[in-house]
């Protein structure tokens, strides 16, 4: 699925990432590290939305280092950022509408998927005519997965799903992508890590633009080194 | 519900002073209205560009400048009226503008606001001097026998060709927003305008549809150069006052608020006829503009930190 | 290297210095972006080229250096130096709008060449700042002053109205730009029909819509309500057919209807509206009927330019030029003494329809024509209807052809 090789990528001349060799296959990785360890810029990079300097980035063996977000989007590839970004002046439904709308293989199927997005949400339904702008933190990120989810992903990046969130509705999420694993590959940052354990299958630790650690979710649950400083026991 | 309230005090006031000024002085409310319909048709393309592209088109009124020239020699050439050339000036002027935009505007996006300024002031530049080589000075004015079109009530005459102004806004507004709420490429343009980045990563060619917003708005400001032209004479600097009275509606209005640069349009234009009809005020009529968009921005900051 | 271009400089300026000794050099200045100074620098070299192919003046060629005011004061003080200093220009021409030319004044004085100025009309910003005889004698002002022109208007209606009483001149409007020509027009236009003398009179102010207006509709209701016997208005070409057209709408129908913009629009004359319009101006096409002078002007300009002159200032610019050839040609010299004794003889019939002599006016010596004309629009044409030794046409009363 994403196969990243020798990246190495930073914002004008400060270096963030280096020598980041990367995969996630049909199966749900974690990437975990501190603030500033470079989580974010490494899922950026994969959107598009930073270049990189060097090294390549696949998608199915199909190069997409250099490629326009939009693009990127469309062959796939479905972002939840860590700030939402939804469309607030918009109702619940066009923006659902909107993560569907632009991707070729989705875009056809728009009212099935709301369905499905909706029997998801239960609350999004009731809201469907409200402005995103509008709604509480914990529903935005709950329509934020909505929209990635509309448009059909191969890959679903979560950047940070539970950052803010009142702990029931963090259960919330992480169920739902317990539910999600089987049908599509997850790569999901995460600082609540115990949390996320339960959910994936692999992790990695990403330590000053370096991973530092890769291994099963049951290895990294006993490695003493994640145990000592990301499980807090 | 709030909002609705508001709302419905605002409709009470506005059908209220209505009916004085039709009793009392009929001219303010007719002329008031047919000068508001002729700002807004101008500051609306201006307004959407703003509220979706995030540029203020210091070009705007030289682009309109620009279709109006075009129609006028088109319809010499051809013998045509310059109704007839509304939509073809409209296309003419969206393609224009959109290499226009290719070209130039698209390279200044991520640079800071003054640049982006400067440059589109350069164009306004650009192109009034360019008409200036070309045509000079002179001014052109089409003779058109329908613009004189009247109406008799009682003692009352007044111009009645100034109406399709109103009905040019009100289409405008309400094409626009049927154009953005309702169909997909408008929800898009709608979902850009609000959040570029979040646009891009549910795979909106952001780039694609800023171009596309600012032919649209284009081709608004082409059809109403077609129309410009059978009130007004044209001359190279023609266009750059509208630049300036539709930035100001528009900062009236609040950014994004195509309703509401009619509404601003209305409350100018009733204003200034209202204060042009009396002997003592007349002089008061060119102030007020700026007094009501200071009032207006001041009142809307007030709100906006109530809240 | 080295050498080379000093031998290269060298050549220049002997060239340049030969070439010179065989030039009289007349630096023109005009705001070059305008119709007035286009055509009026384009009149004035086509009356050099006239003047050279005749054989020139004094065994000499004539030279046109035109340069731009930008219709700024400061470009055009600018402009007199460098006419002045690098150019070396014996006798200065043009001029348009009268704050360009208060730029010009204090270089005009301290070169002390003599002047033929073709604009500027405002005499308490420029008359005022020439100053008195001595002083000004090297400035010979051949536009009409603003008070000339008030007064040429009066005269004027004054004489169609004792020509024929049904022309009532009683009640008087102005519509006027709220800019300070406008602003000026009305000061000048209320002390002109002054209510001692028997007038009343009112206007009212809109915005051009040379500025961003074009809405006439308050100004001319109140004209309406007024009920004058002759509506004049002082706005911009822009503003002419527009105008009309809300004028026709409100049906507002005034015996005279008068428009005074410094120019009208292209294919006014065209319009529907236009016929029986009166305008105030110092030329029109319709005068080649009856002035041999404005004919051949008219017919070597639209041969040389391929367009029309479209306002006074080409004949006027054209006119200065030969008054100033004519001027060396007496006085044998470009030194300004005796070329201003010399000028002071001037009788020079030109294409503007008069013999322009120069007098003393208000406060200046040299003021050259103090009359403007009184038209109207008739088939697509100004015709001259006052000053009557001038006439192409008479006066058609009362005014809307339209109805």
């Amino acid at each position: 699925m994403l196969k990243i090789q020798g990246l190495e990528c930073g914002y004008g001349r400060m270096r963030v990432l280096e020598a980041i060799d990367f995969e996630v296959g049909a199966e749900s990785v974690g990437l975990f590290g501190p603030n500033g360890a470079g989580k974010t810029t490494l899922i950026s990079a994969i959107m598009g939305m930073v270049k990189p300097w060097k090294g390549s980035i696949e998608l199915d063996g199909q190069k997409i280092s250099g490629a326009e977000t939009y693009s990127i989007a469309r062959m796939g590839v479905a972002l939840v950022p860590q700030e939402r970004e939804l469309f607030p002046g918009m109702s619940v439904e066009d923006n659902l509408m909107l993560g569907a709308a632009y991707i070729p293989h989705a875009k056809d199927d728009i009212p099935a998927q709301l369905e499905k997005i909706y029997a998801m949400f239960p609350i999004l339904k009731e809201r469907r005519a409200q402005f995103a702008g509008t709604m509480s933190g914990g529903q935005q990120r709950m329509l934020a997965i909505g929209r990635a989810l509309m448009s059909k992903p191969r890959l679903l990046i979560l950047d940070e799903p539970s950052l803010g969130l009142q702990p029931s509705i963090v259960a919330e999420v992480f169920d739902v992508l317990k539910g999600l694993k089987t049908s599509v590959s997850i790569l999901v940052t995460e600082q609540n890590v115990r949390e996320s354990l339960r959910a994936i299958d692999r992790g990695y630790v990403l330590e000053n633009g370096r991973i530092v650690l890769a291994d099963s979710a049951e290895g990294l649950k006993t490695n003493p080194y994640v145990v000592k400083s990301y499980l807090g026991i | 519900m709030a909002i609705q309230r508001r709302t419905a005090i605002a409709a009470a006031i506005s059908i209220a002073v209505a009916i004085v000024l039709i009793l009392w002085k009929p001219t303010v409310l007719i002329y008031g209205l047919q000068a508001a319909g002729f700002y807004a048709a101008i500051a609306i393309p201006m307004g959407l560009v703003l509220g979706i592209v995030h540029i203020v088109n210091l070009s705007h009124g030289e682009f309109m400048m620009l279709a109006s020239y075009a129609t006028y020699f088109a319809c010499k050439a051809l013998g045509m009226d310059p109704l007839l050339a509304i939509i073809p000036t409209a296309i003419v002027t969206a393609i224009f503008g959109w290499v226009v935009f290719q070209l130039t505007i698209r390279r200044a996006l991520k640079a800071p606001e003054l640049n982006q300024l400067i440059m589109t002031y350069g164009l306004a530049i650009a192109f009034s001097q360019g008409i200036n080589l070309i045509f000079s000075t002179k001014t052109y004015k089409m003779p058109l026998d329908y613009v004189t079109s009247s109406m008799t009530i009682g003692d009352l005459s007044f111009g009645t060709w100034s109406f399709v102004f109103v009905g040019v806004a009100l289409v405008f507004m309400f094409g626009l927003q049927f154009f953005l709420t309702k169909t997909t490429t408008g929800k898009a343009a709608m979902a850009v305008g609000q959040n570029p980045k979040g646009a891009a990563i549910v795979g909106i060619n952001v780039y694609r549809t800023y171009g596309i917003v600012f032919a649209l708005a284009l081709a608004l400001v082409g059809a109403m150069g077609a129309l410009f032209l059978t009130k007004s004479a044209i001359f190279p600097s023609v266009g750059s006052p509208f630049t300036m009275k539709s930035f100001c509606l528009i900062a009236m209005a609040g950014v994004g608020n195509i309703p509401g640069i009619l509404s601003a349009s209305v409350l100018l234009g009733v204003t200034e006829q209202f204060l042009r009809a009396f002997r003592g005020t007349r002089d008061w009529a060119e102030i007020v503009f700026f007094i009501l968009i200071i009032g207006v921005i001041l009142a809307r900051s007030y709100k906006g930190r109530k809240a | 290297m080295k050498r080379m271009m000093f031998a290269l400089a060298v050549l220049v300026m002997i060239a340049g210095s030969a070439y010179a000794q065989g030039t009289i050099k007349l630096g023109g200045i005009w705001t070059l972006a305008d119709i007035t100074g286009k055509q009026g620098s384009a009149a004035a070299q086509m009356a050099v080229d006239e003047i050279n192919a005749a054989g020139g003046v004094l065994g000499k060629k004539l030279e046109l250096i035109v340069a731009d005011d930008e219709g700024k004061a400061d470009k055009a003080a600018a402009a007199v130096e460098k006419l002045a200093t690098v150019d070396k220009v014996d006798v200065f021409i043009g001029g348009m709008a009268s704050g360009a030319e208060l730029g010009k004044i204090p270089a005009f004085k301290k070169y002390n060449k003599v002047v033929m100025s073709t604009g500027a009309a405002a005499s308490t910003v420029v008359e005022k700042a020439l100053g008195p005889s001595p002083g000004s004698d090297f400035y010979f002002h051949m536009h009409p002053w603003d008070y000339n022109q008030g007064q040429s208007y009066l005269e004027g209606w004054t004489a169609i109205n004792k020509k024929d009483p049904n022309i009532k001149i009683a009640r008087v409007f102005l519509g006027y730009e709220d800019g300070a020509f406008g602003q000026s027009s009305w000061v000048a236009t209320k002390t002109l029909f002054n209510p001692s003398m028997g007038f009343t009179i009112d206007g009212a102010s809109f915005k051009s819509a040379a500025f961003g207006g074009g809405d006439y509709t308050a100004m001319l209701e109140a004209a309406k309500a007024f009920k004058p016997d002759i509506f004049l208005w002082a706005g911009y070409d822009a503003d002419a057919l527009p105008m009309l057209e809300q004028a026709k709408a409100m049906k507002f129908t005034p015996g005279i209807f008068l428009g005074a913009p410094p120019g009208w629009p292209k294919d006014f004359g065209e319009s529907k509206l236009a016929p029986n319009v009166a305008l105030y101006g110092m030329w029109s096409t319709a005068m080649n009927k009856n002035n041999p002078a404005s004919d051949k002007f008219y017919k070597n300009y639209v041969a040389k330019f391929k367009e029309e002159p479209a306002t006074y200032f080409a004949p006027l610019a054209y006119a200065a030029v030969y008054i100033v050839a004519d001027g060396i040609k007496a006085a044998g010299t470009t030194e300004t003494a005796p070329l201003v004794k010399a000028l002071e003889a001037t009788k020079y019939a030109s294409p503007l329809g008069e013999t322009i002599t120069f007098s003393p006016s208000m406060i200046i010596k040299h003021q050259g024509i103090t009359r403007q004309k009184i038209l109207q629009w008739q088939n697509g044409e100004q015709q001259v209807i006052w000053p009557f030794e001038a006439a192409t046409a008479t006066l058609v009363y009362p005014f809307p052809a339209w109805k």
